[in-house]
């Protein structure tokens, strides 16, 4: 037995769209495509939609900026800034799945597939370091102007405020490496190993 | 050239190619079909990205072999917003059955999928754009896998399906 036999055997089913069944194909076609303009309506909804819920969230922290008045005004205006980069950060996180380009040769689909799985990429680090600090500092400094008008010494509620946002950042860590290492991390061994496959190690 | 129409032309010039690559991936018909329909939905999702460099035949079948290989990872909820989950029913499925009923051939084909399951991704991916008859050059474009070694698999694996079908009907296999 050749392999190719069965390359008849595969050539050997004819066309889809033939005789008589032509225009039922295109009836079928036109209705796939039309779901297919349906659903990139709906995706062009959504981003729409979620432009919307931060752009207010923006204006709803600059409004409170605008009208605070004394010391906390720079906790919300830092505030303000950190939401700015998150709203960007989330984005770029939608971007990064929406440009995934399947028309790439095999090898080079894998390699940047293998980049998208990876736990935290180095511009996922460049862009969430400078967002938390602004969101802590910024939270930071609005407790602090806010216990100033109950207290003289803040140092003990900054301290608590402090240590309860360090360990919300370190529980978000691990919820999110354990949920990388739950649903992310198998399908990244699966591609190495395919790609060591395509390369020639498999 | 509109999106819709481009889609259209590129669906039945490649509509069976592309269900029986994905045929070459998946054992059981239900997964095949996932796997045809998640090609079409990635093919109108990567046209703009398409800029006519290779032939469109050869970006379509990049598509349809990368689809697989990320093994249908796709978001569920996606495929139902899709003609509400029912997307598949809704375009034609080729039909590649074959109308030959000799036992042998039949034997054949229930062999050859077998030694194809058996083959690891990128051999499987080789043989299924060999039986459509796709130049090295193509195949080597479409894998990024160098020409001469997709000429080397290729030879390899031919070696090892006529051997194991030797053993096969020796009764050793």
């Amino acid at each position: 037995m050749e392999l190719d036999d069965f390359k008849k055997r595969a050539q050997g089913a004819g066309p889809v769209s033939a005789g008589s069944e032509n225009t039922n194909t295109d009836i079928k076609t036109d209705a796939f495509i039309e779901n297919l303009k349906a659903t990139d309506l709906k995706e062009r909804k959504k981003v729409f939609l979620l432009i919307l819920f931060f752009g207010m969230f923006v204006v709803i922290y600059a409004g409170s900026f605008i009208s605070k008045q004394g010391t906390g005004k720079e906790g919300y205006s830092i505030l303000i800034l950190g939401f700015c980069l998150a709203m960007g950060y989330l984005f770029y996180g939608l971007l990064k799945y929406k440009k995934v380009d399947y028309g790439e040769p095999a090898v080079g689909f894998l390699k940047h597939a293998l980049a998208r799985y990876r736990f935290i990429s180095p511009v996922d680090l460049i862009i969430t370091t400078p967002m938390l600090l602004l969101f802590i500092t910024g939270g930071y400094l609005i407790v602090q102007s806010s216990f100033l008008k109950y207290m003289e010494n803040t140092r003990i509620p900054v301290a608590i405020y402090l240590v309860i946002m360090l360990a919300a950042v370190a529980i978000g860590y691990w919820a999110s490496y354990k949920n990388w290492k739950r649903h992310k991390k198998p399908l990244q061994e699966e591609i190495m190993k395919r790609l060591k496959e395509f390369e020639g190690q498999g | 050239m509109d999106k819709g129409q481009f889609f259209r032309e590129v669906l039945n010039e490649n509509q069976k190619r592309i269900y029986r690559i994905c045929c070459c991936y998946f054992n059981d018909e239900a997964e095949r079909k996932d796997a045809y329909q998640e090609s079409l939905v990635r093919i109108w999702e990567n046209i703009h990205l398409f800029r006519g460099q290779s032939k469109a035949s050869t970006w379509v079948y990049r598509v349809v072999v990368n689809t697989c290989l990320s093994g249908l990872r796709s978001d569920k909820r996606r495929k139902k917003l899709i003609d509400g989950g029912k997307g598949v029913d809704n375009i034609n499925l080729p039909d590649i059955s074959s109308d030959d009923t000799d036992q042998v051939a039949e034997e054949k084909l229930v062999f050859f999928h077998r030694f194809l399951q058996n083959l690891n991704h990128v051999d499987r991916t080789l043989v299924s754009l060999y039986l459509e008859e796709l130049s090295t050059k193509e195949m080597a474009e479409i894998t990024g896998v160098s020409e001469a070694n997709v000429r080397v698999k290729i030879f390899r694996i031919k070696e090892q399906i006529k051997k194991q079908w030797e053993e096969h009907r020796n009764g050793i296999g």
